[in-house]
């Protein structure tokens, strides 16, 4: 019924999230707005226009000829990792308009949240916005069954 | 400098939840539960045979993974059949069985009772562990009886590609 899903290799969005993880702890802890909506404007480029866009994951594509590291290990379709970039931009960005109108314990909290997941995601694998859209997707059917 | 406090602290939870979540995934879990052969049948499984039945999603790699595993281990115990139910076509039955991952599997004895479940790919060793006990009809069968198990669990660090493991089992048992 649905057309082909594009799969990606699954270390790239784990090299994203390394990458995202620094910029966002350097950008909480040195308090850093600039850097805040740099990586603002980086999760929009990639949930808006696709992981083919994404810059992060330009950078993986480039090392990953470069340095040779090889065919993926495994693969897996792209709209987990979308949805969570998705996810990534709502935090940081709602996050990004807390500080700049003053509400810092709330922006910068927001700001924490992303670099959990996004730290969790690099160390371990575990994508928890895949794993909630994959949940979104099995209720949906649900209520179409 | 409370900004880094509360910094580490973020980090030192996030840290210890990727390390529950590492050493859940792919490990079987005890639980009481059971399918009952209706169930079985509903989902196209053979009933009145322990069974190896693993929850699916469409565009799941882990889950072909998962049946990679499966496959390997039904090829050492002939007796245990393999059966995918995919969750979105048995929603119902998913959901009393609490499923709520791709891949879940049920290691399920003869009589449909559970005997393990394991979300995730299967570490290497965990579904030929649960198999063995499952057929030997004890809860806790003992580890490692000269079988399958020890050498797997041994030879197969951490996250390894568990058909490999499998497949040296099998030549070891062969000889």
């Amino acid at each position: 019924m649905s057309s082909e899903p594009m799969m990606i290799d699954v270390r790239g969005p784990r090299f994203s999230a390394a990458i995202t993880f620094v910029v966002l702890s350097v950008a909480f802890l040195a308090r850093l707005e600039a850097l805040l909506a740099f990586q603002v404007a980086i999760f929009a480029v990639a949930a808006l226009a696709g992981l083919r866009w994404s810059p992060y994951g330009n950078v993986f594509r480039f090392l990953k000829r470069r340095l040779n590291w090889g065919p993926p290990p495994e693969t897996e379709p792209e709209a987990g990792p979308r949805f969570s970039q998705v996810m990534g931009l709502l935090f940081s960005g709602a996050g990004l308009i807390a500080v700049l109108m003053g509400a810092d314990a709330l922006g910068w909290a927001l700001v924490l949240v992303v670099v959990a997941l996004s730290g969790l995601l690099a160390a371990t694998g575990l994508c928890v916005g895949c794993e909630m859209y994959g949940l979104g997707q099995r209720l949906r059917k649900r209520k179409a069954a | 400098m409370s900004d880094l406090w509360i910094y580490l602290a973020v980090v030192a939870v996030t840290a210890a939840v990727g390390l529950w979540w590492r050493a859940r995934d792919g490990r079987a879990r005890d639980v009481v539960d059971r399918f009952d052969a209706g169930e079985i049948a509903a989902l196209g499984a053979p009933t009145g045979t322990p069974l190896l039945l693993e929850f699916v999603a469409p565009r799941c790699s882990p889950c072909r993974a998962t049946r990679q595993v499966l496959d390997d281990v039904a090829a050492l115990w002939p007796e245990v059949g393999v059966h995918a139910a995919d969750v979105g076509d048995m929603v119902e039955i998913a959901r009393h069985h609490h499923v709520l991952r791709a891949p879940t599997t049920f290691v399920l004895a003869a009589d449909g009772t559970v005997h393990g479940r394991i979300s995730g790919v299967p570490q290497p060793g965990e579904v030929g562990r649960l198999v063995e006990e499952t057929l030997t009809g004890s809860g806790h069968g003992p580890r490692g009886r000269g079988g399958v198990s020890a050498d797997i669990s041994v030879e197969a660090p951490g996250r390894s590609r568990p058909g490999w493991a499998l497949r040296r089992a099998r030549a070891r048992l062969a000889r």
